[in-house]
This record gives C-alpha cells, structure tokens and sequence, in this order.
C-alpha cells in the first residue's frame, strides 16, 4: 500500500513539474560577444552548455557592478527561485571560457500567476572582477505569465529590465539605464516566447 | 565687561585675516599623507592602527584617509593596488551562512573576501573563504577551525583613483546566521603605488587566404604578446564563428603563462562547406591581463575560387606525372 502510495504520488509530482522543465529554445540572428577590459560574456544566455544562436533563452539585459555578486543581487531581489530551470551562460573572466549554470531569483510563489524572474551569471565565485566594473555580474530577465499551464507566456525582458531598475532605484542604488549596448536588439514573438529588447542593458551600483 | 555680538563678529574677522595672511590654521586638521613616491603605505604610516570590528552588525563600514597627488588614476604608467591583511574569527556558537568583507576607494571596491560557515560530514561546523583579484582570479582557502586568516593583494578599480583627499574604507556585511566574534584587518594592510603594470596582450592577426572556396582551406595566422610588465597567466586563444557551414579541428591554443615581451604564435584552419562569406573572430585573453584583444574577420567563400584553386596543383602536377608515366612505360616495355 505504501509502495502504491509512493509510486502514485511520484507520478503527480512528475506531471505537475513537467511544464516548469519543458523549455522552449530560441532563434537570434545577433548572438554575439560582449567584452570590457579582459572579461568577455555572450549577449544571450541559452537552454544547454553547450547553446548558440539556434537555442537561446533570453537577452542579456542587467549588469550589477562595483561590489556585487550574485548572492548580493539575489538578497536585493527575490531570493532564490523554485521551480526553475538550469540555464546556461558563456563567459570568461580572464584565462578562458566557462558556461555558468543558474536557476536565479523569481519573484512570488508557485501560485502567483505573473513572476519575475532573473538568472544572475558570473565565472567561478559569484563574482568577476575587472578595473572597470569591479565586482561585477551580470543578468537575464524575464516575465513567466500563467507558468507551467497550457496557456503559458513568457518574456517582455525590456519592460522586466525597466522594473528591475525601477525597484534597485527604490532601494537606494544608483541605476543607470540603457548604460551600455549588448547588441541583442529583438522585438519578435517565437512560440508562446515574446523577446523584447532593446539592445541595451541597464547598471546598478551595488555598493 | 561683557563682549557685544560686534565685539565677537570684529574679533572673528581680525582672526581669519591675521590667519589668511601667514597661512596659520585656525582649526586643527587632520593630517593626511599623501601617496606621492612608489612602496607600499600601509595604514600604520597613513596614521592608523589595526583596524578592529567586534562582533559585527549586518552591515559596518569604517573610513580612513589618505591622499594622491595632481594628475592621479590608474594606469597605464603608475599603478595602484589594495593589500590586505585580514584574520577573522567566527563565534562558536555561529550557524551557517557568509561574511563578506570589502574594501573601497572613494566607494569603488577593489577586494571581496567571502567568509563562509558550513556544517562538515562530521557535523562540525568549519570556515571556508574565497577572494577573486584581477591577476590570480579565483582561489578558494578552508580550515578545520573558525578562523580565517590571509593575505589579498588586488589592483585597484579604475573610478576609485583619482587626485586628492581620499577615502579608503573596509566593510563588512553579513548573510545568513553566521556570527562574527572579530574581524581585524591589520595595519600592515594598505595601498601600494607601483609602476609595475599587469599583463597587457597585443594581437595581430591576418588571414592568409583571402577568397576561399568551398572545402579549401581558411588559415588564420596570429601572434600574441606579453607587452605588461606581469606574467599573463591561462593565456587562452580562441577562435570562433557563428556561421554553421563553417568546419574546424582546433578552437582554441592555451599557454600556461606568456612572460614579458614574450611573443607566441598559431594557426587556426577552418573549412567552408558552402559558397557564402563566413564571419570569424580571434579573442586572446588571460587572468590578470588588462585587455583581451579581438580580431574578426570576413571572408567571401565561393565556388569560383574553390574550382579554380583545385586546379592549380593539378596543372603544376601533370608534367611531373606525364614524365612519371614515360619513364614507367619506357621501363615495363621489353
């Protein structure tokens, strides 16, 4: 009996999960390098280690810099995120390549019909350092409407970017928006994914 | 006798006049050392002790002053670099969670280092740290015990150097339930103005085959040097294209370390499997290194050429096969 029960409800648990890892890839024609003193990131984060132009997930869009790192953004954010995948980001502090893997912050619970959600990349340690920036990592953001339903939706990273900057603003950080050219200008819908962004990503001074 | 406001007001001005005119201090000033000569001016000659945080709140932030002089920044003659010397004790009774210990410079950090509290297999709680600096990238310490202690050298944020009157600050910030008994940041710690600059790649780079065509050959020559005074060390040459009809063996050359003035060099062969320009960039990069340098390329691919260089070899070849095929015939006739 207790075995029925096990097995049944690792079945439900499965079933309710499954639409949280299904993961719609992507297509860019702009899928490019980014690059300042001796670092260097792409301009997309993407659905496996090893993505390219014909998988991604979603624009670059947030660098935090100065003295931050990813579990300073999460704490300014929204903690960690459940459910949520694992995506992937190409970039290099120095001394070569590494694919960061983060499921990142959301806001809300598993019930919250519209959540925020942003993945935070680094290179090893949470933190990439240059003169430039100083501590610095960088983002991806996003809007998961109705996630996991049938009707799901997600996107609209430009007005998610607006938010986010509203929010640090509100917070006390200093912002800068549009602060540099990423060069993953795209406005189209593919599937139930609506990319949006204006090529731009917006600065917080993280103190 | 009693001083009328007049009497003060007259008095004040006759004071700042007599001080104006043999440039006497009225208030005392807190004596500021400036940073004017190369070495290392640890907070014990800017004037400071060691500094101390007993057991710290989330968040504490001490400032101390010092001083650069007209024309002052960072690179690419003169150099600047935090050195900290730090030893932090965490409490017996502390639960898990991190201990982020910054230093600024006129609010623009130049060190991070992360203290962090964890339980062990055993169920004892044990202390790891990490720091991450421009020239060594990131390196992981632990110890058995509570404590962590060590030394960060790292050059400073560009936006933190600038002439005059300047603040250096160290902070701390707690996350999670770690408890912090002490945080001493020692005054051997402090900043140190050198010449001495960090790795800096120069990148030249050419394509020695101009038109390609299909299935023939596109060679990528580049040659890379150390032109910073630092070894560069995990120097990393790679090379990369986003177009998918586009073949290669190697990605990318690897050195573990290219010393000053050092030059090396490469290949990288890549083959075309469609007759339409192919777009290629070349990004050498290092731990510590100042820059990475970026070469692209586009290189027109077409059939015309791919046809036309095939045949070349071919043309140059027949005489030398024709005679092969005499002298092979001249010798089997009887």
């Amino acid at each position: 009996m207790r075995y029925f029960i096990s097995i049944s409800l690792a079945i439900i648990l499965s079933i309710l999960i499954l639409p949280f890892s299904i993961i719609q890839a992507g297509e860019v024609e702009n899928f490019t390098i980014c690059s300042i003193c001796e670092d260097a990131w792409y301009n997309y984060d993407g659905e496996s280690s090893s993505y390219d132009a014909d998988n991604v997930d979603w624009p670059i869009n947030m660098l935090f810099y100065n003295n931050a790192n990813v579990g300073k953004v999460m704490d300014i954010y929204w903690g960690g995120a459940w459910p949520a995948s694992n995506m992937y980001l190409y970039c290099d502090d120095g001394g070569g390549w590494v694919v960061d893997s983060e499921t990142g912050s959301k806001s809300g619970d598993i019930l919250t019909p519209t959540r925020y959600h942003m993945r935070i990349y680094a290179d090893d340690g949470y933190r990439m350092y240059n003169t430039s920036y100083g501590y610095y990592c960088i983002a991806s953001i996003h809007k998961d409407v109705n996630e996991g339903l049938p009707y799901a939706e997600y996107g609209w990273s430009e007005d998610m970017e607006d938010y986010v900057c509203d929010y640090a603003d509100n917070e006390g950080y200093t912002v800068y928006e549009d602060y540099s050219s990423y060069g993953n200008q795209i406005y189209e819908w593919q599937g139930n994914h609506y990319y949006q962004s204006n090529g731009y990503a917006s600065a917080v001074n993280v103190t | 006798m009693s001083f009328s406001k007049r009497h003060i007001l007259f008095s004040l001005v006759i004071i700042t006049f007599i001080s104006v005119l043999f440039n006497i201090p009225i208030f005392a000033q807190e004596e500021i050392t400036v940073i004017n000569s190369y070495g290392i001016y640890t907070l014990e000659m800017l004037g400071y002790e060691d500094v101390v945080f007993e057991q710290p709140s989330d968040f504490e932030k001490k400032d101390f002053h010092y001083c650069l002089p007209d024309g002052a920044k960072q690179g690419p003659e003169d150099w600047y670099l935090i050195h900290i010397s730090y030893d932090v004790i965490v409490s017996k009774d502390s639960g898990t969670g991190s201990l982020l210990i910054s230093s600024l410079s006129n609010d623009y950090s130049s060190a991070q280092i992360e203290v962090i509290t964890e339980y062990n297999d055993n169920g004892a709680l044990v202390t790891t740290w990490n720091t991450v600096d421009l020239v060594n990238d990131y390196l992981e310490y632990s110890s058995q015990g509570l404590r962590a202690s060590g030394n960060f050298t790292n050059y400073m944020q560009t936006s933190g150097i600038r002439q005059g009157k300047s603040t250096l600050s160290f902070q701390l910030e707690t996350f999670g339930d770690i408890k912090v008994e002490k945080v001493i940041i020692s005054k051997d710690s402090g900043i140190e103005f050198t010449s001495v600059s960090p790795p800096h790649l120069d990148l030249e780079a050419e394509c020695r085959t101009p038109n390609a065509g299909v299935g023939a050959p596109i060679i990528l020559y580049f040659s890379l040097t150390n032109n910073g005074d630092l070894p560069a060390k995990d120097v990393v040459v790679t090379a990369r294209t986003n177009d998918d009809h586009l073949l290669t063996d190697t990605t990318e050359f690897r050195y573990s370390s290219i010393e000053y003035k050092e030059k090396v060099d490469g290949t990288f062969t890549f083959y075309a499997n469609e007759d339409k320009s192919c777009f290629i960039y070349i990004r050498a990069s290092a731990h510590g290194s100042s820059n990475s340098p970026i070469a692209t390329f586009t290189i027109p691919v077409n059939i015309e050429s791919s046809s036309g260089q095939a045949w070349i070899p071919l043309l140059i070849a027949m005489p030398t096969i024709l005679i092969l095929v005499i002298a092979l015939l001249a010798k089997i006739k009887p």
